[in-house]
């Protein structure tokens, strides 16, 4: 990598860091809204990919992994089965093929540009809602 | 180490997830413990920023998810599920994460998403109901 590589990285990497809020609760706070996912992934720099990348995997991991739990939870509980509604949690392939995985939310980022705003954490569950069932949001 | 070393080196953890001849608890990935460990503990700058994206991805991850799926499931998931206190700092769970996994080495075989949730559970005293 060159100095200049590094530099940018740097930069882009700091300006990331001082531009959130604080409060982990509110939303994806690290990498921001989809505008800058976006950018990640597209970034001539393959370590700025590789955050990007890495942070996908990371929000994959935590989504699957909390609907794994209501599933060990509704087979633990008979009454609790009987308000999970099966199909509706999201389940990734067993293995995973992250590279896929990568590719939907990158995919799903190109097809709605309209959505970038919107924090990445939640572009990243629409995406792999498409793909992998799930539900959508709070509502559904 | 160079940099050329350390932007290889953690890339090779990174990328190479699945080579088929090693077995799955030797693997030193960023989605086990012993990789994610590898990486918090390492010096470069790369490594460490590499785990705090996935540490945080995965805590946005758990946390975004909550809403959904109280929604669905009624309030009983609350207690199987992380909450994260007001006004924790993202330095404080990454503290949180490599000090468990320091303390933890015969676990380091397991998922990272699992050891991040039971680190960040017992930080924060919240009984796990699911275990890990």
């Amino acid at each position: 990598m060159t100095i200049n590589g590094i530099v940018l990285s740097s930069i882009f990497i700091t300006n990331i860091l001082t531009a959130v809020p604080n409060d982990i609760e509110k939303e994806s706070r690290w990498i921001g809204s989809g505008e800058v996912l976006m950018e990640m992934l597209q970034h001539p720099d393959a370590n700025i990919n590789m955050f990007g990348n890495v942070y996908i995997r990371g929000v994959a991991s935590g989504l699957s992994y909390n609907s794994f739990i209501v599933n060990w939870m509704a087979e633990a509980s008979p009454e609790f089965q009987n308000r999970v509604k099966r199909g509706l949690l999201l389940k990734l392939p067993d293995p995973v093929d992250w590279s896929e995985v990568t590719n939907v939310v990158y995919q799903f980022l190109l097809n709605n540009p309209e959505t970038l705003e919107l924090p990445s954490v939640l572009l990243i569950e629409n995406a792999l809602h498409e793909v992998y069932g799930g539900i959508q949001n709070e509502n559904e | 180490m160079k940099l050329n070393g350390i932007v290889l080196s953690t890339f090779s953890l990174i990328v190479n997830l699945y080579a088929v001849e090693i077995p799955e608890e030797e693997k030193w990935t960023i989605q086990n413990g012993k990789g994610l460990f590898h990486l918090l503990a390492d010096t470069s700058w790369i490594s460490n920023i590499v785990a705090e994206a996935y540490i945080l991805g995965t805590v946005d991850g758990i946390i975004n998810r909550k809403v959904a799926l109280r929604a669905l499931c009624g309030n009983t998931v609350d207690k199987a599920l992380l909450t994260i206190p007001m006004g924790f700092k993202i330095e404080q769970i990454l503290s949180i994460v490599h000090q468990f996994l320091k303390d933890n080495p015969k676990d380091l075989y397991k998922p990272s998403v699992a050891l991040i949730r039971q680190s960040l559970l017992r930080a924060t005293g919240q009984y796990d109901i699911a275990g890990y």
